[in-house]
């Protein structure tokens, strides 16, 4: 890893090996270079795709809505989220061979396009925390099963022992993961295939359709709006994942089918299966379904496999979140030992307080909803109707004020202001933390309102006022420089 | 992002990598054509609307 990551020449003349950028760097990647064909592209989406978090997704979803509204909001909320925040990223990360944050600077700025890594950096970690108290019940509930008494603080003390493995597993570098997730994704689908035929063994369909909703609001459609709105919210939490795919795909169909039947239609169904879980078994908390579904000897074996799954997932979102961090200047030459740590520092969190942020677990889901939408929004505007997919690959890594994509400082006013009201839209619309709905949500979920005021808003601004000083709008490619004054890499 | 301590190198290769996605014609990423974005926004959009506003 360490050789890798010195990005040393590996193929003589200036030129670095393809895999190394792929995994660690920001150049544009060649399309000889890229790792995914058809069966691997589908296969890492899944990998992607069938991890802890269908579990969370599932049991938050238990909260609001029965089995068939649920499985359909889990399903078509999962496409839909994932088609609006995929479109633009899978056509433009696989035309140009960018990741996902360099892919935003046309639309916010050279700098700008940190605000949207701030987003991928909350989201990356929100989900790694409460990964890791999922991986704390688990300690509690084996110590349960064994008929044993849990003492309070045993839920923190399993997150801070998650914390250090994830770092002793993140830290030692990508293969050690790769070979976890080869164990991991198979086992999980055991697992999930194991919990279901429980299911239906022991409890029948008929059972699992008529358990009610674990904890829901007064309102039935308001139940319903909100599930929806977790489905395409979670389809959205997928933002970064996208970028990344379609970077190292070699073919176009490559880069938008698989997110789209992996992340979105395969994922929706696994949440699914986790929703009739916790419908059946009444709570929300994943491991608290294994022994009651599969009694204690194969409950506990569940048990043990997903703590080991949970370090898994969160050794990928440190891993992603590791790799982010590198767009910061001042982490360019730190060690992946001290990025990794630096990762793990808002974890601590979760080690004081795992009950309260679990908890928070549906607002955040939805939260990611207010990130992803009005940006996924903005880029889609951006790269299809005013920049028709044509961007100037070399004014991304131009850092020069003159640069194109330079705007005021680094940052695109309107696009970050349009951030900010497409935020405002979703909280209008649908208050996550105080699961307050505006009546406006029975016809428009809050992330679609949120994604199409940023667009439309933008659109307008650039057309009108923006895009005719600066941006690139109107620049004929011939009249611009052919070599990077300051380059940003 | 790399850890850069050959800076020079990197960014002689940034220039010739830009060049060369920037010269390469977009058949050569591979097609994607009007009845792929039909079925697409079918598969994504169209149909899972259809569902939940028939189950609302």
């Amino acid at each position: 890893m360490s050789e890798q990551q010195s990005g040393k020449s590996v193929e003589g003349s200036g030129a670095f090996q393809g895999d190394v950028l792929s995994t660690y760097g920001r150049e544009p990647l060649l399309p000889r270079e890229r790792e995914y064909k058809t069966l691997s592209a589908h296969g890492t989406c899944f990998a992607y795709a069938i991890a802890t978090w269908c579990f969370l997704t599932g049991g938050i979803t238990a909260n609001y809505v029965g089995a068939i509204q649920g499985m359909v909001c889990l399903i078509a909320g999962n496409l839909i989220g994932v088609f609006l925040v995929g479109v633009a990223l899978s056509a433009g990360c696989q035309r140009y061979g960018v990741e996902q944050i360099d892919f935003c600077k046309p639309a916010f700025g050279q700098y700008g396009a940190r605000v949207v890594l701030i987003f991928y950096l909350l989201n990356m970690l929100g989900w790694s925390g409460l990964i890791l108290v999922m991986f704390g019940n688990g300690i509690v509930n084996m110590v349960k099963a064994v008929g044993y008494e849990s003492p309070e603080w045993l839920v923190g003390a399993g997150v801070a022992l998650g914390i250090w493995i994830t770092y002793i597993i993140t830290t030692r570098g990508v293969e050690q993961l790769r070979v976890f997730n080869n164990i991991v994704t198979p086992g999980l689908m055991i697992t999930i295939i194991f919990m279901f035929y429980m299911l239906i063994n022991n409890h029948g369909w008929d059972e699992i359709v008529a358990a009610p909703a674990l904890d829901p609001l007064d309102s039935t459609w308001m139940n319903y709006a909100i599930a929806v709105e977790l489905g395409i919210a979670s389809g959205m939490s997928w933002w970064g994942g996208i970028g990344f795919l379609a970077r190292n795909t070699k073919s176009r169909r490559n880069a938008f089918y698989p997110p789209v039947l992996q992340l979105g239609l395969a994922f929706g169904i696994v949440c699914s299966m986790a929703l009739f879980s916790g419908l059946v078994v009444g709570t929300d908390d994943p491991t608290m379904w294994m022994v009651p579904l599969g009694g204690v000897v194969m409950g506990m074996l569940a048990l043990v496999f997903m703590a080991f799954a949970n370090i898994t997932s969160t050794s990928v979102s440190l891993f992603a979140s590791g790799l982010a961090l590198r767009h910061i200047p001042g982490l360019h030459k730190s060690t992946w030992k001290f990025i990794i740590g630096l990762t793990c520092v808002p974890l601590v969190f979760f080690v004081f307080w795992p009950t309260e942020l679990y908890d928070m677990g549906g607002a955040f889901l939805a939260y990611n909803g207010t990130m992803h939408a009005p940006v996924a929004g903005i880029l889609l505007v951006d790269y299809f109707f005013l920049r028709k997919q044509r961007i100037h690959l070399r004014s991304i890594f131009e850092a020069a004020p003159t640069g194109l994509y330079y705007y005021w400082k680094g940052f695109n006013v309107l696009a970050l202001g349009c951030i900010v009201l497409g935020q405002l839209a979703y909280f209008v619309v649908f208050n996550p933390f105080t699961d307050d709905v505006h009546a406006m949500m029975r016809f428009v979920p809050a992330s679609i309102a949120s994604f199409g005021i940023a667009a439309i808003v933008y659109w307008v601004g650039m057309r009108a006022w923006i895009g005719r000083r600066m941006g690139g709008l109107n620049v004929q490619e011939s009249t611009l420089p052919t070599r990077l004054r300051i380059p940003n890499i | 992002m790399l850890e850069q301590e050959n800076v020079p190198d990197l960014v002689t290769d940034l220039e010739r990598r830009i060049d060369a996605m920037q010269n390469m014609g977009d058949a050569e990423l591979g097609g994607f054509t009007r009845l792929d974005w039909t079925i697409l926004i079918l598969i994504s959009v169209v149909i899972p609307a259809i569902v939940i506003w028939a189950l609302r």
